[in-house]
This record gives C-alpha cells, sequence and structure tokens, in this order.
C-alpha cells in the first residue's frame, strides 16, 4: 500500500512533467509565482517557478528514474521496518529536488539545494542503530554545508551587483555587468557546486554515503542530487561564459576529480564504494564539459549517466539483495550463473560507461571529449582519455571480478542466492534499453543520425529572458579530427574490456596483485589518506579547540577576569574591614587624622 | 514619664503613641495648609518652616513605628519602662530643634538634647556588656566630637561676628576680614556633624555602638538621629556657608566618596545583622552627603527628605523583623533567618522588600530615593555619581544575603518565630507606606 | 491596550503569590492566553507606518519627569508578540515539571512577564529602566530558588554583573535627562533629540552598551550565560533565552542607537568584531560540550552574536533580520530547552554520551524534535532561515570577509546541532533509554506548537517581515550615518 502511494506518486509527477514537457516545447517556459516569500525594500523573493526547457528536461529524469527507482525500493526494502519512512523521506527528497530545478529564482533553488542535503541526511543514515552510519550522514550533511555557505556568499554578491535573485532579472543583466564581481559570483556558485556534487576538495562524503540503502545511493547519489551542481552551472551559463578565469577553475577541478577519483577506484572492493568514486569521476567529467563550455554536453552526460549509473547501482543493489547483505566483491565470483538478468543488465550498464559503441555512454564521453579536444587542446584531451580508460578498467575489473570467475562466497550464501523479484529486475531492465539507446538524444554532427544534437537544439530554445537558455556552441572540428578522436578512444575502450578479461575474468580468484597491497597500491587502496588528512586537518583540530575554549578561554580566561572583581572586591573589603579593631583610641586618632586631612583643603 | 512615675504601666505606650499622632497630625496640617510656620519664635532662633515640618513628619512617623516595636522591644523592662519612653521622646526634641535652627546656639542645644538621652540609651541594657561598652564609647567619641563643634562654633563667630545662621551667610557672601578663621570654622563644624551622622573617617563609633545598643535603640540611632544630622548639616549648609562652597566642597566630596566605598566594602564581610545595618547605614550617611554638595540647588532639600524617609521605614521594617527573630534565639547572624520564608513568609516578605528597598532597587521605594539624589548631584559631580553607582552595586551584594538565607538556603535552624501583634502592624503599616512611595514618590520629594 | 499587558498579568501575579488559590496553573495558563489573545488584537488592529499605537500616557512622578507612557510601533508589537506567544507555552512546559510551592512560582513568573512587557512598551526612559530593573528580580528568584546545584552563587553572580551592568545605564540615562531641554523629560521623543558632545556622546553610549552587552550577552560579556542557563530550572532558562536577553537588543535598537548614532557609528567596527568573534568563539565551544543544556546555551550566544552583529551592521537587512530572528530564535531556543527538560526528566542526565536511540523508542518525539533541531540550524522553510538569511546579508554588506566568517555558524551551527541530535537519539539504546516513554499529551502540545511555528514561520515569513517593515525604515531614516 505504501509502496503504492509512494510510487504511484513519482508516476503521476512523471505524467505530468510530460505534459509539461509538451507544453514547453510548443509555447516556450511556463512561470508561475506561488506567493510572496519576502521583500527587502525593491528585493523581492517569490515562491515561484520557472518549468522552461531545461528545468523541465531535469524534472523527466528526476521524476523518470526515480519512478523506476520507487518501484524497485518496494522489492528492495520490503522487509524493512522503515518500510513507510524511506518512501516519505524519498518523496521528500524528490520534491525537494524538483524545488531545485523548478524555482524561478536563486532562492528556491537554495531552498531545494539544502531540502536534498538534509533528505540526503536522513536518508543516509536510515538505518539509524548504526552510529557510523549517522556519522557518515553528518558528514555529508556538513561538507554540504560548507559548500552552502559559499553558494549563500555567491547569492549575497548577486543581490548587490544585479539587485534580484530571479533568474530573468539577473540573466537580463548580464552585458553591462562588472567582470570581476562576475567571476567572484562564479567562484562561490562553484564552490557551492563542489559541495554538491563532490568535487575536490569536498567529495569525500560520497562515498562514505553508501552507507545508506542502495536505491538511495542510485537516486540520490548518482541520478539526482550530485547533478544539482550541473545544473547549477549550466543554468548560470550566462554568467560562467564571461568569466574565463572561472571556467578555468572549473574545468581543472573537473579533470583532477576525474583522473584523482578513478584511480582510487582502482582499487575498492566494496562494490558500492567502485561505484561511488566512480560518479565522482564522472561528475569530474561533467564540471571538464562546463569548464570547456559545452554546458549541453555535460547535460548530455547528465542524462545518460542518470540511466547508466542508476542502472549499475540498483544491480550492485540486486547483487546484494541476492547475497543477503554481503558487498565485497572478493566473496563474490561467478554471479552470473545465478543472477542472469542482473548480470546482463550490469554488462550493459558496464559497457556504457565504458564507452562501447553506440551505446549511450558512448555519445555523451565523446561529445565532452571532442569539445575539450577543441577548447583546450591536445593535453587536456589527453588528460580526459587516460580518465576514460580508468574508468573502463575499473569497471570491467567490478563486472569479472563479481560476475565471472568461482564463486568465493560461503556455503550458506551460495544457497540464498537468487535472482530479485520482477519488481526490481523490470526497472533494470528498463533502464538497460535507455542506457542504450540513450545517446540518441544528441548524436553529433558528423555521425549525420537523423535527429542529430535534438537537445542542444532543445536547450537553445528560448528562455524566458527570450534569449537562448543554453546557447549552441559550434564545435569547430573537422569530421575526420572527429572522427579519429572518436575511435581512438573508442578502440582503448574496447581494448581494456577484452584485457581485463583475462586478467579477471578467467581466473578463478583475484589476481595475486590485487591482493597485495604495497606501496602505492596501499595508498591507493586507502584513498590516499584524504580521509585521515581532512581528520587531522578540520575535525580533530576543532574539537582540541572546543575543549581549549571551553575550559582555558572561558573558564579560565574571561570568567576568570569576571571572578577576578569579585574576589579584589572582596579582599578590599577584608582590608577595611581591619580598619574596625573595637580600640577607642584608635578611632579618636582616626577621626584626628581625617580632620587633619580635611584641613589641607584650605590650602587648596 | 510620668505614667511610668504612677506605676501604670499599660498606659505608658498609648500616651505616647497618642501624643507623636498628635504631632504628626499638627505638622501634617502645617504642610498641608502651606502654612509659613509659627514665624520665627524665641528671638529668632529658631524657624519651624516647610522644611522643619516636613523633616519633622517624617521622623515622626518613623518614630511612631518605633514605637509601636519598642512595645514588644522594651517587653522586659520593668521599673525604667516610663524612663525610656521619656528619653526618646526628648532626644526626639532635639530632633526637632535640628531641624529648625536658625541660631548656631540652637543647633548645638539641639544636638546636645539628641545625643545625651542617647548615651544613656545605649548604656540601658545595664547588665549587658556590650551595652555598656557602646555607651561609653558613645560618650566618649560624642564629646570629643562635640568640644570640637563647638570650637568650630566659635570661630565661625568670630570671623563673621554673628550666631544667627542668616546672617552668617550674608557675611560670607560679602566676604570676610579673616576667611581663613572662617574656613578652620567651617572645616571643624564638618568634622563635628560628619561624626554625627557617621561619616568616614568619623564613622569608627557608630558599628561598635550600633551593635551594642538594644535593638530598638539601634533603630531610633539609625533613623531619626541620622534624619536629624542630615537636615541640620543641610540646613546649616545651604543657609550659612554657600558662598564658599568651592572650598568646602571638596572635602565633602572626599568624605563622601570615602565613606560610600570603605562602609559597602567592610559590609561585605560582616555575618551579624546588626552589624551590617551598621555599616549600611555609614554607606547611606555616604550616599546623603552628595546632596550636602549640592546644597542649595533646587530639589536636593526633596531629595534628603524623600530619602531619609524610605530610609528610615526600611529600616524600622527590618529591625522588626530582625527583633522577632534574633531576640527569642539568641542569634543574630544571617543563619539565624535561614528558612525564614517558610516559617513566618509574612516577615520573610517585609524583611526582603526592605532588604531590597534599602538595595536601591526598582521599583521599590528605596530607588526613587536614590534617583532624586543621584540625579540632583549628576549635574555637576556625575564621577561621585559613578562611584555612587558602583558601591549601590557592591551593596547589593550584603543586602542579598539575608534574602538568600531566607528563601534559598536548605539548611534550616529550629528557631520559634512568633510574631505579637504590635509588630504584626507596624510591619503592614511599614509596607503600605513603602508601597506608597513606590507610586508616588512625587509628593514627597515636592514638599520642600 | 498596552496598559493591559502589564496590568493583567502584574494582578494575576499578586494574587497567585499572597492569596494562594487552588487551580493555579490553569489560572496562571489562562492569563498567558488571555495576554495573547490581546497582544494578538493589538497586532490586528495596529497602524504599520512606523507611528506608535495604543498609548496610554499618565502623569506619575512630575518632579522627576517620568511618566508612565507607554505605546507599541511595529518593533514593539513583534516584542510583545513575541513574550505573549512564548508565555502560555512556558508556563505549559512548566505543568510538566514537579514544582513544589506552585503559587509562588507561577506568580513569579507572571510577574516577569508583567515587566518584560513594561520594558517593550515603555516609552518613558526611566519607566524602561525601572521595567528593565523589574524584571531581573523574579527571574532571580525563580532561579534561586527552584534552580540546580550550585544555584545561590551563579545566581547571586548573574544578578550582579547583570544588575551592574544596568546601573551604568541609568548613569546615561540620568546623563541625557539632565540635558533634555527646560523642564527635563524621560520622553523618548526628547531623550532623543539632546545634543551631545562627542566625548560625552560616547560615554553615555557605553554605559548603555554595558548594560545590553551583559544582558544578550555578547562576548566577552557572556561568561554569567552558561552557569545560569543551567543551574536554572526550566521555566527559568526557557524565560531568560526566549525572552529576557532580547530585551537587550531591543534596548540597542530602540534606545541606544537612536540617543547616540555618531558615537555608536565610531565604535561600530570594534563592536562589529567583538560580535563576530562571540559567534565563532561560542559555536566552537558548543561542538564538544557533553552536557546538552550547556551546549544549546553556548549555541544561544552564537545566535545572539548573530543577531547583534546584524543590528549593528544598521541595513535594512540587518535589522529586519535581527527582529525577525529574534522571534524565532525564542521560539526555537524554548522548543530545544523543553527537549532537554524531558530528556532530563526521565533519563535523569543531562549527558549526551549517556543517552542514545531515543528514536527508537520514542518515534514522535524524534520527529518533532528533529523539527525543532532543524530550525535551529536554520535550514531553509524552516523560521530558522529568513533571519539567518537576511542577518547574514545585512552583515555581508556592512563588510564581506566579516559576513563570510559570521556565515561559518552555518556550518558549525550543523556540527553541534546534528552531534548532538546524533548522540541522544540515533545509535542503540542503552539500559536507561530503553525505558524511554515517548510524549505524553501536554508534552505534545508544547513540542507540536513548537515545531508547527517552526514551519509556518518558515514558510511564511513575510507575515512577520511586515509588521516591523514601516518602523525599521521610520529608524534607518532618521538615523542616518
Amino acid at each position: 500500500m505504501v509502496g503504492i502511494i509512494g510510487a504511484g506518486s513519482l508516476l503521476a509527477s512523471f505524467l505530468l512533467t510530460v505534459m509539461c514537457l509538451n507544453q514547453v516545447g510548443a509555447s516556450g517556459p511556463i512561470q508561475s509565482t506561488l506567493y510572496h516569500f519576502m521583500s527587502i525594500d525593491r528585493l523581492s523573493l517569490d515562491f515561484g517557478f520557472l518549468v522552461d526547457q531545461l528545468s523541465v528536461w531535469m524534472m523527466m529524469i528526476i521524476t523518470g528514474v526515480g519512478f523506476l527507482i520507487h518501484v524497485y525500493s518496494i522489492g528492495y526494502m520490503h522487509d524493512d521496518e522503515g518500510f513507510y519512512k524511506f518512501f516519505a523521506y524519498l518523496n521528500l527528497f524528490v520534491f525537494s529536488m524538483l524545488l531545485l530545478v523548478m524555482g524561478d529564482n536563486f532562492l528556491m533553488l537554495f531552498f531545494g539545494w539544502e531540502g536534498v542535503g538534509l533528505c540526503s541526511y536522513l536518508l543516509i543514515g536510515f538505518w539509524y542503530t548504526n552510529r557510523d552510519y549517522g556519522t557518515a550522514a553528518r558528514k555529508a550533511f556538513i561538507m554540504n554545508r560548507v559548500g552552502d555557505l559559499g553558494l549563500l556568499l555567491g547569492m549575497f554578491f548577486i543581490i548587490k551587483t544585479f539587485g534580484s535573485l530571479a533568474y530573468k532579472d539577473v540573466f537580463a543583466q548580464l552585458a553591462g555587468a562588472d567582470p570581476a564581481m562576475v567571476t567572484v559570483i562564479c567562484l562561490l556558485l562553484f564552490v557551492g557546486a563542489m559541495g554538491k556534487s563532490a568535487q575536490i576538495p569536498l567529495y569525500t562524503w560520497l562515498p562514505d554515503a553508501m552507507a545508506g540503502p542502495t536505491p538511495v545511493s542510485a537516486l540520490i547519489h548518482a541520478a539526482t542530487m550530485v547533478t544539482a551542481g550541473v545544473y547549477l552551472v549550466t543554468r548560470c551559463n550566462g554568467l560562467f561564459s564571461m568569466s574565463p578565469d572561472a571556467m578555468h577553475v572549473v574545468a581543472i577541478v573537473g579533470l583532477v576529480t576525474a583522473v584523482f577519483t578513478a584511480i582510487i577506484g582502482l582499487r575498492q572492493n566494496d562494490i558500492k564504494k567502485v561505484l561511488a568514486y566512480s560518479t565522482v569521476s564522472q561528475l569530474g567529467l561533467m564540471f571538464l564539459s562546463l569548464g570547456m563550455g559545452a554546458y549541453v554536453s555535460a547535460m548530455f552526460h547528465v542524462t545518460t549517466h542518470a540511466f547508466f549509473k542508476a542502472l549499475l547501482f540498483l544491480s550492485a543493489g540486486s547483487v546484494i539483495h541476492g547475497m543477503g547483505g554481503e558487498q565485497d566483491i572478493r566473496n563474490m565470483g561467478g554471479l552470473r550463473k545465478y543472477m542472469p538478468v542482473t548480470f546482463w543488465v550490469f554488462l550493459i550498464g558496464t559497457f556504457a560507461i565504458s564507452g562501447f559503441p553506440l551505446l549511450s555512454g558512448f555519445f555523451s564521453k565523446d561529445e565532452i571529449f571532442a569539445n575539450t579536444y577543441a577548447h583546450g587542446g591536445a593535453i587536456w584531451w589527453a588528460m580526459a582519455s587516460v580518465s576514460a580508460v580508468l574508468t573502463a578498467v575499473y569497471m570491467c575489473r567490478l563486472l569479472y571480478v563479481t560476475f565471472f570467475g568461482e564463486f568465493r562466497g560461503t556455503e550458506e550464501q551460495r544457497h540464498h542466492i537468487h535472482e530479485s523479484p520482477s519488481v526490481m529486475t523490470i526497472p533494470l531492465m528498463v533502464l538497460a534499453v535507455l542506457s542504450v539507446v540513450g545517446g540518441l538524444l544528441n548524436t553529433p554532427h558528423f555521425m549525420h543520425l537523423p535527429g542529430s544534437q535534438w537537445m542542444a537544439h532543445w536547450l537553445a530554445g528560448n528562455g524566458v529572458n527570450g534569449t537562448p537558455i543554453v546557447p549552441m556552441a559550434e564545435v569547430h572540428l573537422s569530421a575526420s579530427t572527429e572522427w579519429s578522436l572518436m575511435s581512438f578512444t573508442t578502440a582503448l575502450a574496447l581494448l581494456v574490456i577484452v584485457a581485463l578479461y583475462f586478467v579477471y575474468g578467467k581466473v578463478a580468484n583475484l589476481p595475486v596483485s590485487d591482493q597485495k597491497q604495497t606501496g602505492f597500491t596501499k595508498v591507493v587502496a586507502n584513498k590516499f589518506y584524504v580521509d585521515e588528512l581532512y581528520n587531522s586537518l578540520f575535525v580533530k583540530p576543532t574539537e582540541a579547540l572546543s575543549k581549549f575554549l571551553y575550559q582555558y578561554a572561558d573558564i579560565q580566561g574571561v570568567d576568570g577576569v569576571v571572578n577576578g572583581v569579585g574576589t579584589g572586591v572582596s579582599k578590599l573589603g577584608a582590608i577595611f574591614r581591619r580598619l574596625q579593631n573595637g580600640n577607642i583610641e584608635y578611632y579618636l586618632i582616626g577621626m584626628v587624622v581625617g580632620a587633619a586631612l580635611l584641613f589641607l583643603t584650605i590650602f587648596i | 514619664m510620668f505614667a511610668g512615675l504612677f506605676g501604670k504601666r499599660d498606659l505608658l505606650l498609648p500616651v505616647t503613641l497618642l501624643g507623636l499622632a498628635a504631632a504628626l497630625g499638627v505638622s501634617a496640617m502645617s504642610l498641608s495648609t502651606g502654612d509659613a510656620g509659627w514665624g520665627t519664635q524665641y528671638t529668632s532662633m529658631f524657624s519651624f518652616d516647610k522644611y522643619a515640618q516636613s523633616f519633622t513628619a517624617i521622623t515622626l512617623t518613623s518614630v511612631l513605628l518605633l514605637a509601636g516595636m519598642s512595645s514588644w522591644g522594651f517587653r522586659t523592662l520593668n521599673s525604667s519602662l516610663g524612663d525610656h519612653y521619656a528619653l526618646i521622646l526628648f532626644s526626639l526634641c532635639g530632633a526637632v530643634c535640628m531641624f529648625s535652627f536658625t541660631n548656631l546656639v540652637m543647633l548645638f542645644i539641639g544636638i546636645e538634647i539628641l545625643s545625651i538621652p542617647l548615651y544613656v540609651l545605649a548604656g540601658s541594657r545595664r547588665d549587658d556588656l556590650a551595652s555598656n561598652e557602646a555607651a561609653l564609647k558613645y560618650f566618649l567619641m560624642g564629646a570629643f566630637a562635640t568640644g570640637i563643634l563647638l570650637f568650630g562654633m566659635t570661630l565661625v563667630y568670630g570671623s563673621t561676628g554673628t550666631f544667627n545662621t542668616a546672617a552668617i551667610g550674608a557675611a560670607v557672601e560679602r566676604g570676610v576680614a579673616s576667611p581663613g578663621m572662617l574656613k578652620m570654622g567651617i572645616l571643624l563644624l564638618v568634622v563635628g556633624l560628619s561624626f554625627k551622622v557617621s561619616a568616614v573617617p568619623f564613622h569608627f563609633w557608630a558599628p561598635d555602638v550600633y551593635q551594642g545598643s538594644p535593638n530598638t535603640v539601634t533603630a531610633f540611632m539609625a533613623t531619626a538621629v541620622k534624619t536629624a544630622g542630615f537636615a541640620a548639616f543641610y540646613r546649616l549648609f545651604s543657609t550659612s556657608f554657600l558662598g564658599v562652597n568651592e572650598f568646602w566642597s571638596v572635602g565633602i566630596a572626599a568624605i563622601a566618596g570615602l565613606t560610600m566605598t570603605l562602609s559597602n566594602f567592610t559590609a561585605i564581610f560582616q555575618t551579624e545583622f546588626k552589624r551590617m545595618m551598621a555599616y549600611s547605614s555609614i554607606s547611606h550617611a555616604g550616599y546623603l552627603m552628595m546632596a550636602i554638595l549640592v546644597a542649595g540647588q533646587p530639589g536636593s532639600a526633596g531629595a534628603i527628605l524623600l530619602y531619609m524617609l524610605t530610609y528610615s521605614i526600611a529600616t524600622i521594617c527590618a529591625f522588626s523583623a530582625y527583633i522577632v527573630v534574633a531576640e527569642p534565639n539568641g542569634d543574630g547572624s544571617f543563619a539565624a533567618f535561614n528558612g525564614l520564608s517558610k516559617k513566618q513568609p509574612l516577615v520573610a516578605l517585609v524583611m526582603a522588600l526592605s532588604m531590597l528597598s534599602l538595595a536601591g532597587i526598582p521599583p521599590l521605594a528605596g530607588f526613587f530615593g536614590k534617583y532624586f539624589l543621584f540625579s540632583t548631584v549628576m549635574q555637576q559631580y556625575p564621577w561621585l555619581v559613578v562611584i555612587a553607582v558602583i558601591n549601590s552595586a557592591v551593596s547589593v551584594y550584603y543586602y542579598l544575603k539575608v534574602i538568600i538565607a531566607m528563601y534559598f538556603t536548605k539548611e534550616e535552624n529550629t528557631y520559634e518565630v512568633l510574631i505579637p501583634s504590635s509588630i504584626r502592624w507596624v510591619m503592614v503599616a511599614g509596607v503600605v507606606i513603602i508601597t506608597l512611595l513606590t507610586v508616588l514618590p512625587g509628593n514627597i520629594f515636592g514638599l520642600i | 491596550m498596552s496598559f493591559l499587558l502589564i496590568i493583567v498579568p502584574l494582578i494575576a501575579s499578586a494574587l497567585l503569590l499572597l492569596a494562594r488559590p487552588s487551580g493555579v496553573r490553569q489560572i496562571a495558563l489562562a492569563v498567558g492566553v488571555v495576554n495573547f489573545a490581546i497582544s494578538i488584537f493589538a497586532a490586528y488592529s495596529a497602524l504599520y507606518d512606523g507611528t506608535v499605537n495604543h498609548e496610554t500616557n499618565i502623569a506619575w512622578i512630575e518632579q522627576a519627569g517620568i511618566r508612565f507612557s507607554v505605546g507599541m510601533d511595529g518593533i514593539g508589537i513583534l516584542m510583545i508578540l513575541l513574550t505573549n506567544l512564548l508565555t502560555p507555552l512556558i508556563i505549559l512546559s512548566s505543568q510538566s515539571q514537579r514544582i513544589d510551592n506552585e503559587p509562588r512560582y507561577y506568580g513569579l513568573v507572571l510577574m516577569m512577564v508583567a515587566a518584560l512587557n513594561g520594558v517593550f512598551l515603555s516609552t518613558d526612559g526611566m519607566l524602561f529602566y525601572i521595567f528593565y530593573e523589574l524584571a531581573l528580580i523574579p527571574i532571580y528568584f525563580i532561579c534561586a530558588i527552584w534552580g540546580g546545584e550550585n544555584r545561590i552563587r551563579v545566581t547571586l553572580k548573574f544578578f550582579i554583573y547583570t544588575f551592574v551592568g544596568s546601573l551604568f545605564m541609568l548613569v546615561s540615562l540620568l546623563y541625557l535627562y539632565l540635558k533634555t531641554p527646560g523642564t527635563h523629560s524621560f520622553a523618548w521623543t526628547d531623550l532623543v533629540n539632546v545634543q551631545l558632545s562627542t566625548v560625552e556622546a560616547i560615554w553615555v553610549m557605553l554605559g548603555f552598551f554595558f548594560a545590553f552587552a551583559v544582558k544578550m550577552p555578547v562576548f566577552p560579556f557572556h561568561t554569567w550565560q552558561p552557569d545560569t542557563y543551567v543551574t536554572s530550572p526550566t521555566g527559568g532558562t526557557m524565560l531568560l533565552s526566549g525572552i529576557m536577553l532580547k530585551m537587550g537588543v531591543y534596548g540597542a535598537i530602540r534606545w541606544m542607537i537612536p540617543m547616540t548614532p555618531e558615537a555608536w557609528h565610531t565604535l561600530t567596527p570594534y563592536f562589529m568584531a567583538l560580535a563576530v568573534t562571540g559567534i565563532v568563539y561560542a559555536s566552537i565551544i558548543a561542538v564538544k560540550q557533553s552536557d546538552f543544556k550547556r551546549l544549546i546555551a553556548y549555541s544561544s550566544i552564537a545566535h545572539v552574536g548573530l543577531i547583534a552583529a546584524g543590528v549593528m551592521a544598521w541595513n535594512k537587512m540587518g535589522l529586519q533580520g535581527s527582529l525577525i530572528q529574534m522571534l524565532n530564535h525564542g521560539i526555537n531556543v524554548v522548543g530545544l530547552f523543553f527537549v532537554v527538560d524531558l530528556i532530563e526528566r526521565r533519563l535523569g542526565t543531562r549527558t549526551l554520551r549517556q543517552m542514545g536511540g531515543i528514536a527508537k523508542v520514542a518515534p514522535r518525539f524524534a520527529v518533532l524534535f528533529m523539527i525543532i533541531m532543524l530550525g535551529a540550524v536554520a535550514v531553509p522553510l524552516t523560521n530558522g532561515f529568513p533571519g539567518e538569511f537576511l542577518l547574514l546579508n545585512g552583515v555581508w554588506q556592512y563588510n564581506n570577509w566579516l559576513g563570510a566568517i559570521a556565515g561559518l555558524t552555518i556550518i558549525f551551527g550543523a556540527v553541534y546541532m546534528l552531534r548532538a541530535y546524533g548522540m541522544a537519539m540515533f545509535g542503540e539504546t542503552n539500559a536507561e533509554t530503553a525505558e524511554f516513554t515517548d510524549l505524553d499529551g501536554r508534552e505534545t502540545a508544547v513540542l507540536g506548537i513548537v515545531a508547527a511555528l517552526v514551519l509556518v514561520l518558515g514558510f511564511f515569513p513575510n507575515i512577520i517581515l511586515q509588521l516591523t517593515d514601516g518602523t525599521v525604515n521610520r529608524i534607518l531614516g532618521s538615523v542616518q550615518f
């Protein structure tokens, strides 16, 4: 019952979104204000909605993929006693995410932004009796908050520079804006995006967020919430395009993140952790694309990534479900015999993300690389390709180790393994189909397929200001260059897929090199000790400072002064008290002395 | 007194009360009819003007309450009860003289009439060593101070040629032939009068004398005597010495500051209620000295009037509560008050109100007394007001100690506290007056 | 109308203290609700263009220029709404506790409410001072009689510290008063028009500032606060943190700044530095607190530091932010202290380490606590957000860097509040917490009302902002630098 309501509401939302899609396609953006939130002098902040080409696209992903994940959850969370709570939180999340993309001003975006952060906290720590999960949830929330501070400051700058937070007003005044201000704004907005979309240095929360139930990881940490940062930058593409410096920063951060986290993924053994690092890496790619000015490519990759990453996560969930909770791939193996459906969809997902020709990931990644080559040059492209290769490596490793070879788990697990019920596998299959055909949404020009660059055209439609939301960017590369770039990366991908089969797929157990962890591999396996670094840089000093301030500064320092006043007074009193000693001669002398002193005043 | 002679003990109190009430009624009537008084009497030595009338009225009020208190306070006395009342009334006469003098000699007479009965009363508990000591100390030091006072008067006469206060004032304005003598005289007068009101550094007698005397007598000393002293002090200086006020202001300011500070800080350490009240009394003297500084300014006399009234009533209420707690149980320390709020809530409430009023916490009457005082002084001596304010804060500490003992402390004592009805009446009357003053302090202030 | 707000609780208080009738709880609650109704009515029937409504002006002590004059403008209306909204909640929450000698307790509470109303309604300087001090007496008694261990020393310190502060304000007031022309007056309009030399103005302002800085409290005058909050009974702490500390902020906005604007402006950078330091300082200390009540006390210092900073910024954002945040902080902090109280009543401890897993056994409590906690952390669409947003923007407009530093409060706030919530509610239950009973009817009512307010005021902050908009415009217009 709960499941039907939970998932049903999303289905309804999806259908409504389709209707919106039609309407926007026919007559342009829809804008409506629900009520007046608050206003300060001329700054008016409204609870208003803007459904235009960009936002409705995001809405499709959110409600569509969301619906599939809700259905899946009916099966996955079946035995959990917090079943109803799960759907409540999940729906709350979708509500917040929709607020984020449907808002017509930055404040609405911020509402949704923090809202999804909150739901992420609630859902990561869903199984709250485990304190570690709670810590992970807190970490996510707090890291997000660090980013949010940046976003907030960026909003302040926007108010000061443009006098309004509404997209309509801000983007209409871009032409006359001070470039220095714009750069600052972009950088601050990007800080927010770094937090929400887990870019370096604010990414460590995402792997820990795997503590939450797998559907949560799929929906929030793959398909939607983490893409909020990409959405933000795309929405503000006008601003970013005005600031080459900011774009540069975005690109660098994206690229470094992409490569760095891909390396870490190579040596992770928890099935979800690999996918988590993969997500961060793919997000890095998206930001690289944004930094290169290829906003559409980034959004395209958001879309395809939503498909195959959700697919991968949900199938991982299926594996975990079937293995009775096991998540370590070293204890798996040969699962394709036991869970064929899961195996096939996982395979599709792996190939999609690796860039297997004609699957969705192939198209979106290639577009990013092409743009990188066009705007950045060969070196950037080469680095990006490295990340692509690494992606293929760790994904194939995951695929082969989990599904090929001999089963390495316990006897009890072997008995238990079963394919997941159809309520779980059907969404998987739908997502698999999408992962295959999703690429057709935005095929590149040079391939001359029907409906090429459909998405780019869609997003270039006129927004509420009458100007294109995301102006068409031309990739000035010759067709031959594009072909050769594409072939090169594709060849590499195929090579990896085949080669790794022999390293991981054919053997029964994990290769010895995998099992040994020395030197550099050890560093990688331990995630480059970044968490530990943060702990000693931020967490421990703060805690120490807290104790110190409390003990010394407050109790002994400031309060000491206050108490000192009191002590001083009473010491003075003690001195004075001794004057009164009961001795009458003494008193009389006192009087005489006093009188004498008084007489001195004659001479003043 | 005569009633006492005839052995009619029961008549004593009613007669006293009647007499006092009659006197009060008369002076109140004169005040309300705005009568200029009976003019100058006795070859212009004596002028019962508005000033005198107001002060008389308030002093009579306090003594009335005191008399009510005394019926129980003097219960142990048999033979000399009449004498006690007589002595108090004589002392009161002296006070009236001190309110209304227009001649230095009259002032002196008034002071003596005030003081001599007090010497006797202080030592009236013949078997109590402390009482004897108090009397002796008071007498010795009092004699000393009186001598100084007299000498001062002589010098003033010598330099101005007259004892009449108004004439002296005129002479001072004109300028005298030997200013040195005048100044010396003024200073000696300051010393003598400061002794009377227990200002530092002439205050050393006060803690011992207050503590040693019988409780009712202490109450009288703390209230009526102080009132008389300050009224006289003010009257003298505002009439006679305004011309040279730059000269004596320095000294008086110093005395005021010292008095406030020394007494408040010493009071913090007291563990005995009566001694604490002594120091509290000294501290209030310090605040009042500030009013002398602005003698002659409009409102300063009214400030003293209001302050003395609120202070007196509060002190009497405090003492009446103290008597019922301390005397039957023989314990005069703060600890005697433990848990009073549960045993006798009315008494505790009265004491609390008195303490808060003395501390000057709004909206109680004592606050307004302090307020008017500070505002008259503020314009010319802001820094002195700051010192006063700081001292007020310090004083809160020891006044609150009593309240803490009554309401907050968990340690209880097993003292019995019974309230005779006379004390109850006194307390109720006191609370009523304080409340009235809280709401309408302006009326008193505006009298002068 | 204004007069009623003061008199009704005062009479009820006298009744309770002296006559000790039965049915004390009901009487107290009824009076609280009546006062609330009056304040709603006053708010409803007032004009919001910056003028003073519902005035009562009676001569009182003419000789001293003191008049009993009260009235409310937009800011005043907000403050009395705060006071009279929280009063029934506080009374209701007190009824969950075991209090001996109830008539005295509720009598003192009502006396304090009367004084608080008086403070916010006075338009006469001395009357303001009198009520300001008067409010101190009942709270002192409440804390000292029904408080926890060490209460005598702590409350004495609190009393004297605060009293000293306000004595300096008295001196400043007196000085101003004596500078008003002719027969002096304490009326607000007259005091504001006094011309002072620069040096005079600075001293006068410092006198006021010391009083308000202790009351709010602003770093470094805050050290009385954690001990006092912790030792007080819950009702006392709620009164202190929910309403009383706002007296300081209100005094600054209404009295101090309009009377000494230039002096204020000269010293604002230092005060602003103090305030922002206080925010960060208190937040960091809160991070590692083990006593839940003390944690909230420190968090309160941090929040009030931000409110003070917003006032100091003296722009529209900052002022509106501080006003709405005063209301919302009051609501949230009352909720939080009630949470602490009900945990303490059941478990006998306030130490976070000894809690855990309560969410499992008390789901209703967990939800309501969560909502209130989110309000305290200023999650958007809760009531904490509009204030925080406006305040940070206000401070940021004053100085970008200070604004950024002050913004750290959103991070630290999340750190310590989530930590506290997690330690108390999440994890496994231990021997004591397994027995935790869920909320009873009264507790649900109190927390429910607070949670509802958190959400409603979070969605519709404009209701409150409109109240004060006109007055803030007027004040900003009249005090310009």
